[in-house]
């Protein structure tokens, strides 16, 4: 019998709070990392020097866009949920009174805003690669539509980037907590990677690696792609949630 | 840009080595508060949207500058309305349509071989006419045909010279978001088609009365319609 009897709610809300604030320094990295791309790579990939085609024309190709910088959002995106399954994380959580559900909650809070936060910069610093393209050469091709332009388009593409970062978090989380369980999965996880690379390599018609990468991304249909997104994610919670259900704590 | 790719990459390592370090041991290395990592990632919120506002700003502003985006092939279109002479020309493919007095005689001099002249008869009599077709340009089905810069032949006494074309430059500049990001939008697979251009150097055609003789250089680039 307590006095004041905490509801998982309230636990699970006190613990993102927290968990947000002390993981201020991987938002502020992705951020700089960003920067660095932006100022580094700007994107940009064609021929420096221009080349003859035909008699009396010369050209120079330039093409911008935010490829790398969704790449490297992704990457961060698992380093990060990587990380929010290391020790120093697992022992952060048993400063509040809680249970390992509600520390995997608020993870996946965590996750959440991660991935907003890294979709939304990423899909915005399209625009400043753009605006330095316009800057520097004036007249720019937009082969991809604009917010003003289609507007539907511009949320789709935002909607895409936060759901794609949000799985390379909860996949990267799903390792790690295998990991927690027992260091084992090192080497599978390990073998399973080598697996993946070689079926890429040797296989003759569509390999398995391609098959999952066709599922996500060949979808075209957005409820069929959100659908699969959420359902991808929610399993993968559901795994971590039970394997580290019988854990001893602080393990 | 792939040479930049080690340094970030070690970047990465390192900063993310310096994130473990801080959690094992955080009084070795400078704190950075609260405040300062929500003012700055704030910051950087803004800043992006300030870059979207401007970037679709700088966006329509330039729309009429661009180059069109054609439906289907451009080359074929051409050589359709004024090769083949299959239905009307469309007047955007001319450049200049003149008329010259006939003497006995015509010379046509070719020698960059540069554009292609067709030459019809007619029984009409004293009048030269020429229509100028601008030569054509498609990169990337955007119509880059303005850009190019065109020398008109040149008459003088019954003689007719095709001079040598001016070099031009052509920059090709695009932007567009990662295809992944566009899996559902309607520009599915934009900016990744590769590179390919087609030329159409200029066409002179050319109605020459009967009477007219004609002298060629070279018969090269030079046919005669029969009607």
């Amino acid at each position: 019998m307590y006095l004041h009897e905490p509801k998982l709610f309230d636990v699970v809300k006190r613990q993102f709070i927290y968990k947000m604030s002390a993981n201020a320094t991987p938002f502020t990295m992705l951020v700089i990392l960003q920067i660095i791309s932006l100022v580094l790579l700007s994107g940009s990939m064609g021929s420096p020097d221009p080349f003859y085609d035909h008699n009396n024309i010369a050209y120079t190709i330039n093409a911008f866009s935010n490829d790398g910088i969704l790449g490297l959002t992704w990457f961060w995106a698992a380093v990060f949920g990587f990380l929010l399954t290391s020790l120093a994380q697992r022992d952060e959580a048993f400063s509040f009174v809680t249970n390992r559900l509600s520390h995997h909650l608020a993870n996946f809070f965590v996750m959440l805003s991660a991935a907003l936060f890294g979709g939304l910069s990423a899909v915005l610093s399209g625009s400043i690669i753009k605006l330095y393209a316009f800057l520097r050469y004036g007249e720019v091709i937009m082969e991809t539509t604009g917010l003003l332009t289609a507007p539907m388009d511009f949320i789709l593409r935002l909607v895409t980037a936060v759901l794609y970062t949000l799985l390379f978090l909860v996949i990267a989380y799903t390792i790690g907590t295998f990991i927690q369980v027992n260091r084992f999965f090192i080497f599978l996880f390990g073998a399973l990677w080598m697996l993946l690379i070689r079926s890429i390599s040797s296989s003759h018609g569509e390999s398995f690696t391609g098959k999952i990468f066709h599922f996500f991304a060949g979808e075209t249909s957005t409820s069929l792609f959100i659908l699969k997104m959420i359902m991808t994610v929610v399993v993968l919670c559901t795994i971590s949630i039970t394997i580290s259900n019988r854990l001893e704590v602080r393990k | 840009m792939f040479a930049f790719i080690p340094f970030v990459t070690i970047l990465i390592v390192i900063s993310f080595f310096l994130i473990i370090r801080k959690r094992s041991a955080p009084r070795r290395f400078i704190h950075i508060g609260r405040k300062i990592h929500i003012g700055f990632i704030s910051g950087y919120i803004a800043l992006l949207c300030i870059g979207l506002v401007f970037a679709e700003i700088a966006e329509v502003k330039s729309r009429g500058d661009m180059p069109e985006k054609v439906n289907g092939n451009l080359l074929s279109i051409y050589f359709d309305q004024i090769i083949q002479k299959n239905g009307p020309v469309d007047s955007s493919f001319i450049l200049d349509e003149r008329q010259h007095t006939a003497g006995e005689s015509l010379t046509i001099h070719h020698p960059h071989e540069n554009a292609t002249i067709y030459v019809e008869r007619t029984k009409d009599q004293g009048i030269i006419k020429e229509i100028i077709y601008k030569p054509l340009l498609d990169i990337n089905q955007y119509d880059f045909s303005e850009s190019v810069k065109v020398a008109k032949p040149i008459w003088r006494n019954n003689e007719l010279t095709i001079p040598e074309q001016p070099k031009n430059f052509i920059r090709y500049i695009s932007y567009h978001d990662s295809a992944v990001m566009n899996q559902l939008t309607t520009a599915r697979g934009a900016g990744y088609n590769g590179f390919s251009s087609g030329y159409q150097t200029m066409v002179v055609h050319l109605t020459v009365p009967e009477n007219v003789d004609i002298h060629l250089d070279s018969t090269d680039y030079v046919t005669f319609i029969d009607k």
